[in-house]
């Protein structure tokens, strides 16, 4: 897994937000995005999972040789939940699964280690929004269960993971991505707390 | 066989919902009935101006009252973030789309169908005449969904969408409308409404075609 992205340039609502953004992420980095308030964060995840067009420039995803589409290679979580509040945790975990092409995965070990097992068969409305987020981050760690062939690792896209994260859960929001990148995942994310993550290879991207 | 399996789980989640929210095919279904009801009060009860009317009333009353759906086809999507799964997803997004308004208009269409025959009652209609029109709205409102959802995509999240929608929606929805009604109209003189049923479901195999893919670009270019 590798990202290249070369002079790229991004718009907000018709106005430009960053221009000529090089760099390379290689498997196995955590690359932080950082910058103020409106300098293009968000908008730079969004063009990276293919929300969004970049206004100049490009970006290419790839594996070995093969190029790879956004929606292939990346796999975001925004600020927004994308739950619906009146479907269950589970109903909304298995329709994410689907969307992704990855069917037959395992819901439960996916809560398990964000440490909501329990709100499984729970509606999503009733949650608290810290409960939510977290049921929310499990959509990372969707994977074919073990009898199912291995797939690809998708690189994580992160605006903001932290937020609404109680102290515990943060260390292990941050315990999950150092376990990713150690297992060759890539996890590109923007944050405005100073939460340690152990990383072997980290990198910063200033806009 | 991966399009198939993310345009099911599209499908069955549309269903879920309109199972879990009464609201969602309720209101449709209210507005129907009254506005049907409301057209005796005002143009007199004579049975003979009411059979004049009562078609062309049902047929328009249950497209309006279609119209009121389109807009949870996205918006609340696009509200909680999860019209980002949609389009992220590596499946085409036009088969996605075509599943949330095939599920949308299997429950809509089927739930107005059935009591458009009963409000023919109203009207005096003669049963050959409510089945015929209970027929041409099954066949009209996925058409309209179908348009509307392009509608629907274009406005996605936009202030004051729903009527914007409409005057969008509402003049493509005319053919359908015309051959439906007409249908209705051909029984009522005791004729054969094949030829206009043919032409109305000539044209809901065309807005299957080409409306899925029309959608899936506007949706696209409105969340850019």
């Amino acid at each position: 897994m590798k990202l290249h992205v070369q002079s790229l340039a991004a718009e907000r609502s018709s106005r430009g937000v960053f221009a000529g953004l090089d760099f390379t992420a290689e498997a196995g980095t955590l690359l932080r995005i950082t910058g103020a308030n409106g300098a293009g964060k968000t908008t730079l995840l969004r063009v990276l999972a293919g929300l969004g067009a970049p206004a100049d420039g490009q970006f290419t995803w790839s594996h070995d040789t093969a190029l790879l589409t956004p929606a292939q290679a990346a796999c975001f979580v925004g600020h927004s939940n994308a739950f619906n509040d009146a479907l269950t945790v589970r109903e909304n975990l298995d329709y994410v699964a689907a969307l992704a092409d990855q069917p037959r995965t395992d819901a439960v070990a996916a809560l398990e280690a964000l440490g909501v097992r329990a709100l499984l068969n729970r509606r999503f409305g009733a949650l608290s929004q810290g409960q939510k987020k977290r049921c929310s981050l499990a959509r990372l760690l969707l994977r074919p269960s073990s009898a199912a062939a291995p797939q690809r690792r998708r690189a994580w896209l992160l605006d903001e993971p932290f937020v609404a994260l109680d102290v515990d859960s943060q260390a292990v929001l941050a315990g999950l991505m150092t376990q990713e990148l150690a297992a060759g995942g890539m996890v590109i994310y923007t944050s405005h707390q100073a939460v340690p993550i152990a990383a072997a290879n980290a990198a910063e991207v200033a806009l | 066989m991966s399009l198939f399996a993310a345009a099911g789980a599209v499908f069955r989640r549309e269903i879920r919902l309109f199972a879990r929210r009464k609201s969602d095919w309720a209101n449709p279904l209210m507005f129907f009935l009254i506005v049907c009801s409301l057209f005796p009060f005002a143009v007199g009860s004579e049975a003979e101006r009411l059979r004049t009317i009562g078609i062309g009333v049902i047929f328009v009353g249950a497209l309006l009252a279609a119209m009121l759906a389109l807009p949870r086809l996205f918006d609340e999507d696009a509200r909680d973030g999860s019209l980002e799964l949609l389009l992220t997803s590596p499946e085409p997004l036009a088969g996605l789309i075509l599943a949330r308004v095939a599920a949308l208009a299997l429950a809509l269409a089927s739930a107005l169908a059935c009591v458009a025959p009963l409000f023919a009652l109203f009207y005096a209609l003669p049963a050959e005449v409510a089945l015929t029109l209970a027929w041409a709205v099954l066949v009209a409102v996925p058409t309209l969904l179908l348009i509307g959802a392009i509608a629907a995509a274009l406005l996605v999240s936009a202030r004051g969408g729903a009527i914007l929608t409409a005057v969008l929606v509402l003049p493509l929805a005319i053919p359908t409308l015309v051959f439906g009604a007409g249908a209705a109209q051909r029984v009522l003189y005791g004729e054969s409404p094949l030829a206009e049923l043919a032409l109305q479901a000539a044209f809901l195999l065309l807005a299957l075609a080409l409306c899925p893919l029309a959608a899936s670009a506007a949706l696209k270019i409105s969340t850019e």
